[in-house]
């Protein structure tokens, strides 16, 4: 709870000097949701725990106060279910992701450009949930335990995109982000003896549209 | 739809309160005649009944059920039909006056939406009349069948009737319509079939093509009551007594009937799977002769249906199984429809029309017990007076008076008398019964002022035996009449003739494990010699029924020709064979072919005449070489099936013509008492000094035998030496093997199971399962501990369910679902501190029971068997120790903690771990005495529960829990369970202690905990 606070707190601050800006963007956009996987060892016994591929959505309150840098408030829900593989077995169980992230993106082109490609890196937070059934035996579990339960972490964001101009109002938005955070120990309870590696990666193409005002 | 429903609660209405303070179930509406036929007009809110002797149609109000307004017709209307478009109601006058008087035989045609009416003469006198979907009516007289036009008044002649004599006019008095026309026509709910029934045919109308098909047929008695019933597709029917398919296959038929004409009456409702009818059933025959040769379709009986009380019955609609009887206020006489909504039943009766709520059974006064047997079982370890709770309710769920009375002196009800729902308490002394070793039967008669059914009456079950006498008695409810072992699967089959049912059982646990439905009343079963199926011959049903054994699921069944009731089956390695009862002078065999499902009547037995008696019997050898036939005439038959025929008849004297029968397969038989040689020649006789023959097998080159005096005395099994003769150590059973009756002389009642590990042997209140080697010496047994069945340590607490471990403790594995738990099982009983201890399971290495509740501290255990007395083993019992069970199952773990999340009613393990907020149900034993207090073996109350004297308490990871329960869980012997909920101040953690504290005993178990 202490770096959730943190992480909020942080994140609001770093959008203050956009409530002063002059032109905004507000817009949402859809996306692939991508995991790298983490080797996992118990005992003997080896396997890959991740998330399986999904997809997401994003909304974002942007803000274009300087020439080429700007800022963004974004939030992206993310579904992937859990996965746990070993030897011929496979273990799915649902889950969920909610994140929030503040990034500042430096611009190639000027504010008013038609066409505007830049590079973001930030911070934020992300909140992840197991949702899947709980049953009385879950294969694998003398590795790990996909848990309904929810879990926070920290998260740092990287990526880049463009923004093409379709009208003075709209702006079409093809974009990547790789959410980088720690490897969710409680939705993925390994057992004990069991070591898992501690970060993963989120990568999330996305299709978006915005809106200046 | 609105005024619809609104005149069906009037209805009900009006029946209840007739019912209610007649202990009847219906609405008698007095016409002033005699009704010959009835038409459900639903459309108009009426109903049309024939007055046949006063020449009208009375018109009946559906809301209120008076006769509001009538039409006068011509004379004699004796039957009605409405056509499908509802305008056009046809009558058919049954005038066939003899000279000097003119016949008056005619159609009316009644156009009930114009007012016209329009007669026309008919030349024969008109048997029925119903409509078909295409408007056009089926006319059928003692002449032809004709398809009448309404519209136009047309008639078409579809075809000619020979065989059928129509009765003159007048008649003498006390005759009644349904025997004066003795006919009946009815069309299927979708229009598309009609059926019809007279004395001597039976007849099909295919609407759509209009094609009659005509059977002759023979029936004895006749086919009353003459009525015909069609379901709602057309596929089924019912002419009198009998329920044919179609194909005109005889698939069901109610046993015994008097086929009085007049009395009686059906209906089908397919929706439910249901038939209403009242066929009244011949006085049960109680003399013990042996029937003459030849007999006819059932057992011919005088027709006293008039003086017995009028009863509808519910039944099942594929084979006729009662589920429910009701008393009627007078009998049926005719035709029954059902409205459209299937809530009310109107039937013609003798004074005119019955009204039947039968879509509100459930809102009506009825009675059930909560069980069919109370089995009490006492012990040589226990000679107290025994009792146990049932319950006697409503199905309804109303309140009913009821009365109990006891047939038996020894047995005792408390209270007989109440209003349900209500637990009465039945008391058994065993002083009354101290003479008698064998099981005695008592019976509980239910009886109600309020109450419209008539419930069947609760069998008492007695058994006192004595420590020599082997066997576990496993209660069976019902008439049985057949037991089969599986010739290759550990499993054996018991026919139980009153349910129609085949009932499975597991030949390791003895555990029912299916019930498959068979035709009515079942007789004989049979396994075919490739193993793959098992065939049921019946009694009352013209068909065998067919059950794949790798699956248990019925398959298409073997229809017999018409009028062979195929009673005993056996299947050779060359052909199966049918003892048939059929409805002729002749009973025969009949050879089947699977293939094809169907049977043929042997045109001759070898050289010898296909003629046999009615209750003939066959027995396969195992080999599958040989056929015995056993006839209660003495007669025996032999087949071959090398040769493929009948190679042998005899009929020596000194044959017995009842008892067991069995073929070898060393070219040996047994019929009753005799065993006979390969050319079916007595060779010696069974000795008979412990009774009548019962059971008999061959295993190998030795039989096993069972006799028994009489049905409360113990029966007797024995080893039989083939070569001798002679008896092998003749032991004595828990209780007598079944006796066979007029109707089924000869009996198969022992059953070696194919893993040679047990026998099983049909007796009086059940099976009983006797040890293969029940006759060899057995060791004293040895207790080497006892301790609590939860988790196997060693505190247990009075009330608890232990496990006593040592040597010798049972000579057979036996677990019984008798509930209360028995005193004596499998010839083991335990006692502690003289108290018998009720058991649930046993076997040589363990015993699983409940202590008593009322001993603790240091005492004594000891146990009896057959091979003595054990040891005196001491012990501690603790007034509280609660240990969890670990019996749980999560993938390949079995012994899982019982504590269960309420949120998903599935164990807590780490993959369903415990949550914040959630409910817990823990489920343990050894937590004591309870208030109310419980019985050890019996079942704990649900109202109220037993709680636990001593409180638990119950924390998780240090955190007290809330308890909202502590207790015995309803319905379960000494099973106790704890409810609790878990608050959001537990810590979390993969593993946290969840400890149950009571008094001085404590157990703890691991659990996860999560967010």
């Amino acid at each position: 709870m202490r770096t959730l606070r943190i992480s909020v707190i942080s994140v609001l601050a770093a959008a203050l000097p956009a409530a002063y800006a002059q032109r905004w963007e507000l817009g949402a956009g859809v996306a692939g949701s991508f995991y790298t996987s983490k080797d996992i060892t118990a005992a003997a016994t080896r396997g890959s725990a991740g998330f399986s591929s999904g997809y997401g959505a994003t909304a974002i309150l942007a803000h274009n106060n300087y020439r080429l840098v700007g800022g963004e408030l974004r939030y992206t829900y993310g579904r992937n279910d859990l996965k746990l593989t070993s030897g011929g077995t496979k273990v799915n169980f649902g889950a969920q992701t909610h994140a929030v992230t503040y990034e500042f993106l430096v611009h190639s082109r000027p504010v008013g450009a038609k066409v505007r490609p830049y590079v973001a890196a930030g911070g934020g937070f992300k909140l992840f949930e197991g949702t899947g059934p709980e049953v009385v035996y879950q294969p694998l579990s003398e590795m790990a335990l996909l848990t309904k339960t929810r879990e926070f972490s920290g998260l740092l964001s990287v990526g880049g995109g463009v923004k093409i101009a379709l009208s003075n109002r709209v702006n079409l938005r093809l974009e990547f982000r790789d959410h980088i955070s720690p490897f969710p120990t409680k939705v993925f309870a390994a057992v004990a003896g069991a070591k898992i590696g501690r970060w993963t990666h989120n990568f999330l193409p996305i299709f978006g549209l915005t809106a200046t005002f | 739809m609105k005024s619809r429903s609104w005149w069906w609660k009037i209805v009900l209405g009006a029946c209840f309160t007739v019912t209610a303070w007649g202990g009847t179930f219906g609405k008698v509406v007095a016409i002033g005649g005699h009704a010959a036929d009835i038409a459900l007009d639903e459309a108009r809110g009426v109903l049309y009944v024939a007055n046949f002797t006063a020449n009208r149609i009375e018109v009946m109000s559906l809301a209120d059920n008076s006769i509001g307004t009538s039409i006068n017709v011509a004379p004699q209307p004796g039957s009605l039909a409405l056509s499908p478009d509802g305008r056009y109601l046809v009558v058919a006058h049954f005038g066939n006056f003899q000279a000097p008087d003119t016949p008056r035989n005619a159609l009316t045609v009644i156009d009930l939406s114009g007012g016209g009416r329009q007669t026309f003469a008919l030349g024969n006198p008109p048997l029925g009349v119903a409509f078909g979907l295409d408007n056009q009516a089926l006319v059928v007289t003692s002449q032809e069948f004709l398809l009448f036009d309404p519209v136009t008044g047309a008639t078409r002649l579809l075809d000619t009737i020979t065989g059928v004599t129509a009765k003159t006019l007048p008649q003498p008095p006390a005759n009644f319509p349904p025997q004066i026309i003795a006919a009946s026509v009815a069309v299927s709910g979708d229009g598309m079939r009609i059926y019809g029934l007279t004395d001597t045919l039976e007849f099909g109308y295919e609407v759509a093509s209009k094609r009659i098909s005509v059977i002759h047929y023979v029936s004895s008695p006749a086919q009353g009551p003459r009525v015909v019933s069609v379901n709602q597709d057309g596929s089924s029917y019912l002419a009198g007594w009998a329920l044919n398919d179609t194909r005109g296959t005889l698939m069901a038929q109610f046993p015994n009937p008097t086929g009085a004409l007049n009395v009686g009456g059906h209906v089908i409702d397919s929706a439910r799977g249901l038939v209403y009818a009242e066929v009244p059933e011949s006085a049960p025959t109680t003399s013990t002769a042996t029937p003459p040769q030849g007999g006819q379709t059932p057992s011919p009986a005088a027709p006293t249906a008039q003086s017995q009380p009028a009863v509808l019955q519910v039944l099942d609609a594929d084979n006729l199984t009662v589920r429910e009887r009701l008393t009627l206020p007078e009998h049926l006489a005719g035709r029954g429809l059902l409205s459209s909504d299937g809530g009310v039943m109107y039937a013609v009766s003798d004074s005119g029309v019955t009204v039947l709520p039968v879509g509100a059974l459930d809102k009506a006064h009825r009675l059930q017990a909560s069980q069919e047997d109370l089995v009490f079982r006492g012990s040589f370890c226990e000679r107290q007076v025994a009792s146990q709770e049932i319950t006697i309710s409503n199905p309804g769920g109303g309140s009913t008076d009821f009365s109990l009375t006891s047939s038996a002196t020894g047995v005792r009800v408390t209270p007989n008398s109440g209003v349900t729902p209500a637990t009465v308490r039945v008391s058994v002394d065993p002083s009354a019964f101290q003479n008698q070793t064998g099981t005695v039967k008592a019976e509980i008669e239910i009886k109600s002022q309020l109450g419209l059914n008539i419930p069947a009456k609760i069998r008492v079950l007695i058994n006192l035996r004595e420590p020599d006498q082997r066997g576990t008695v496993i209660n069976i409810a019902g008439k049985l009449v057949d037991l089969l072992a599986d010739p290759v699967r550990d499993r054996f089959y018991v026919l139980r003739q009153d349910k129609n049912q085949v009932l499975v059982f597991d030949g390791a646990t003895y555990g029912q494990i299916a019930t498959l439905r068979t035709g009515n009343t079942p007789t004989q079963m049979a396994v075919t010699f490739d193993r793959r199926y098992l065939l049921v011959g019946n009694n009352n049903s013209q068909i065998a029924n067919v059950y794949d054994l790798d699956t248990l699921e019925p398959a298409m069944p073997i229809r017999f020709p018409g009028g062979h009731y195929p009673r005993s089956i056996a299947a050779s390695g060359k052909a199966i064979l049918a003892a048939c009862r059929v409805a002729g002078p002749k009973h025969k065999v009949d050879r089947v072919d699977m293939l094809t499902r169907s049977a043929q009547e042997l045109p001759s037995l070898g050289i010898y005449e296909n003629d046999i008696h009615e209750r003939s019997v066959l027995a396969v050898s195992p080999n599958g070489a040989s056929i015995l036939l056993a006839q209660p005439s003495g007669v025996l038959m032999l087949y071959n099936a090398n040769a493929d025929t009948f190679t042998l008849s005899r009929k020596d004297p000194g044959i017995p013509v009842a008892g067991a029968y069995a073929a070898s397969s060393y070219d040996q038989f047994v019929v009753g008492s005799a065993l006979l040689n390969a050319s079916l020649v007595k060779v010696r006789d069974l000795d008979n000094g412990t009774g009548a023959s019962s059971g008999f097998a061959f295993i190998d080159q030795m039989g096993f035998r069972t006799t028994a005096s009489a049905a409360s005395n113990p029966g007797v099994i024995q080893k039989v030496n083939l070569l001798s003769g002679s008896n092998i150590r003749p032991t004595r059973m828990a209780e007598a093997p079944l006796g066979g009756d007029i109707d089924a002389p000869f009996t198969r009642t022992l059953a070696p199971l194919y893993s040679r590990g047990a026998i099983v042997n049909l007796t009086v209140s059940g099976f009983t399962v006797v040890g293969w080697n029940y006759d060899e010496a057995v060791a004293p047994p040895r207790l080497d501990r006892i301790v609590n069945a939860a988790d196997g340590t060693q505190p247990v607490a009075p009330g608890g369910l232990i496990n006593a471990l040592g040597q010798n403790l049972s000579p057979v594995n036996i677990a019984t679902r008798e509930k209360p738990w028995p005193t004596a099982l499998g010839e083991s009983c335990l006692t502690v501190n003289g108290v018998a201890v009720p058991m649930v399971f046993v076997s040589p290495d363990k015993i699983s029971a409940q202590l008593p509740f009322q001993v603790d501290g240091n005492v004594t255990a000891v146990l009896h068997t057959p091979g003595g007395v054990s040891d005196n083993f001491n012990m501690t019992i603790l007034p509280a120790a609660p240990s969890v069970f670990r019996n749980g199952v999560a993938g390949p773990a079995s012994d899982v903690p019982t504590v269960l999340r309420q949120a998903n009613g599935y164990l807590v393990t780490p993959s369903n771990p415990v949550h914040r907020g959630d409910w817990l149900e823990i489920y343990l034993t050894g937590m004591g005495r309870t208030s109310p207090a419980v019985e050890a073996g019996m079942p704990a109350p649900g109202n109220p529960p037993a709680s636990v004297l001593i409180p638990p308490d119950v924390t998780l990871g240090g955190v007290g829990l809330p308890v909202s329960f502590a207790g015995l869980t309803p319905g379960e012997v000494g099973l106790y369970q704890i409810n609790a909920r878990v608050p959001s101040t537990v810590p979390l953690g993969m593993s946290l202690p969840l400890t149950i504290t009571q008094g001085s005993g404590s157990t703890t178990i691991d659990v996860r905990v999560v967010e």
